[in-house]
């Protein structure tokens, strides 16, 4: 079931790629895939050429992503599922990105032989800067913190969680005024163009992280609702959780869209005269590398969204902690999560001692402070995961039950299971998939 | 008004700013009592260091070109009427002229490229 979530979150990730590249193709701010162009470019037939080979190039791409998709989810099911999983988001990222690069190749060789390249200048407006436009105060992310914090005074248990969220809803404040940059649009020399463009970029970047914040208070509430819904239980608060992040990101994805075409309108008659060129600047069109700009984080030339300076240390080391996270810690977190789906080992009794081990963890109970054991055949219901881990074919780590709090290391598809409670008045619930109840219980009363 | 830095030019890039400042004033672009960013939106906007900014604004200050005030930051100075050319306006002057005429060219079209150069930074 998790997994299908997990699928069903992604799958549709390469038609938004195709789209959004696709949309690369009109021309914003005199670019079109990462290369700028003069008016003449844009009823240029070589250009317009090759922008239809990348169109073209993204929906047979988007198709191959999906089907790959699909088959990594049918044939690696259920063993290696996950590490199928993190490699096909690996290939989808680097598929899009060979292939902009490739294209955006063409595009500046084309402009080369055509004779359009200008001199490379940073052009930076004086007057636009002066105007400060007013952006959503502090205020507005500290109320969405305070409500998230509040459940953490009416439940102690997730205290955690509850504070995690609200500290995540504060953090949407530092990311609205840090991960952008002050900086004008500027196209030309058209200073009302420069002010709009700017305005309406700004404003979008400031609603997703205001939004964010808010979300974070949702959440926090639900997870507080849902724990004391036991009718619904966690699978109520996991269904809300996907259902606001999807919204915050439809909600992103359009505001992304409304920047990009007002960007595509206010530019449409630019390109004459002088025009602000940055394609020395862009490598592949999609890293900036600027050894002259001292600012890190630098705003993306076309739509709302940001990117850093790989010229920058900063912005090394933040691609270098990308790439180790894509490329390897990815794969890994795939194979240790496909070592976890194979459930936990069976319940064995050595040195004196219950033993129940799944990946990276051992529950060691010494008989001695075993107060009680007892075979059960059904789980408790609605059973909430406080901390750990919930797949299919293993719960392991915290959980609040019917019964109580509980400490959980079991497969839950085929039971029977084993309730252990200890003196230190401790619940375990442990064993099904392979273990022996029967043996291990008469070796405990032994 | 916009402000174009060529980093692989010689001309160090506060005397660029501070160029680009004053002639932008010449023309009108920048009429008197507008207000100019600060020195931390321009080097945001400029994408270079605070103190660059700070000395261009620093020697247009000093030249009367800009009054800088706590509250309201930089704002453009009105011109006080005719004050003629500086003595480093001159000198920079005469060396030009120098070079125009070790370059062949004549009184008269010497007067006609000044001309035209002050009608255009004017246009």
């Amino acid at each position: 079931m998790n997994a299908l979530i997990m699928w069903g979150l992604t799958l549709w990730v390469p038609v938004l790629m195709c789209v959004l590249n696709i949309n690369e193709t009109k021309f914003k701010k005199n670019i079109a895939v990462g290369v700028t162009f003069p008016r003449a470019g844009r009823e240029d037939a070589g250009v317009l050429g090759l922008l239809r080979g990348f169109k073209r190039e993204q929906i047979c791409l988007c198709l191959a992503l999906m089907a790959v998709g699909v088959l990594c989810m049918v044939l690696t099911w259920p063993a290696l599922h996950f590490l199928a999983y993190f490699l096909w988001i690996d290939l989808v990222i680097v598929a899009q990105f060979v292939s902009y690069a490739r294209w955006n190749g063409k595009l500046k060789k084309l402009k080369k032989e055509r004779g359009w390249t200008v001199p490379a200048v940073r052009a930076a407006s004086v007057t636009v800067p002066a105007v400060q436009a007013k952006r959503p105060g502090l205020w507005w992310f500290i109320a969405a913190a305070l409500i998230a914090a509040v459940p953490a005074v009416l439940d102690r248990t997730l205290w955690y969680a509850y504070l995690l969220d609200a500290a995540l809803a504060l953090g949407c404040f530092f990311g609205s005024r840090y991960l952008y940059r002050n900086r004008a649009e500027t196209v030309d020399e058209n200073g009302a163009v420069t002010q709009a463009l700017t305005r309406v970029r700004r404003r979008a970047w400031d609603r997703v992280w205001l939004l964010c914040a808010w979300m974070m208070a949702v959440v926090s509430l639900c997870i507080w609702a849902s724990t004391k819904l036991s009718a619904v239980g966690g699978g109520a608060f996991m269904v809300l959780t996907v259902v606001l992040a999807l919204g915050v990101c439809a909600v992103a994805i359009v505001l992304e869209f409304r920047v990009r075409r007002v960007q595509e309108k206010l530019t449409a008659a630019s390109g004459e005269g002088f025009y602000v060129d940055e394609d020395d600047r862009w490598i592949w069109g999609q890293l900036y590398y600027d050894p002259n700009d001292s600012r890190v984080i630098v705003n993306n030339r076309t739509g709302a969204n940001s990117t850093v300076n790989v010229a920058r240390p900063g912005g090394k080391v933040f691609m270098a902690f990308a790439l180790i996270l894509l490329f390897i810690a990815m794969p890994v977190m795939g194979v240790c999560f496909d070592s976890m789906g194979a459930g936990p080992e069976p319940l064995a009794v050595e040195d004196g001692a219950l033993v129940a081990a799944s990946w990276g963890k051992d529950y060691v109970l010494p008989l001695e402070d075993i107060e009680s054991a007892e075979i059960i055949d059904q789980l408790p219901k609605n059973m909430v995961r406080v901390m750990g881990t919930g797949l299919d074919s293993l719960l392991k780590g915290r959980f609040r039950t019917e019964w109580g709090d509980a400490t959980l290391c079991l497969d839950p598809r085929t039971g029977p299971w084993l309730k252990v409670a200890t003196a230190d008045g401790k619940l375990y619930l442990l064993g099904g998939g392979e273990s022996d109840i029967v043996d291990i219980i008469q070796e405990i009363k032994q | 008004m916009l402000l174009k830095l060529d980093f692989a030019a010689d001309k160090p890039i506060y005397l660029q700013i501070r160029d680009q400042i004053v002639l932008g004033i010449a023309r009108g672009e920048l009429a008197a009592g507008e207000k100019l960013p600060t020195i931390r939106a321009l080097a945001e906007e400029c994408g270079i260091n605070m103190m660059t900014v700070s000395k261009a604004y620093q020697l247009l200050r000093q030249e009367g070109y800009i009054a800088t005030d706590r509250r309201s930051g930089a704002v453009v100075s009105p011109r006080q009427g005719m004050v003629g050319p500086t003595k480093e306006t001159l000198e920079g002057l005469r060396l030009r002229l120098g070079e125009l005429r070790l370059a062949g060219m004549d009184e008269e079209q010497v007067l006609d490229l000044c001309r035209k150069l002050y009608e255009e930074g004017m246009g």
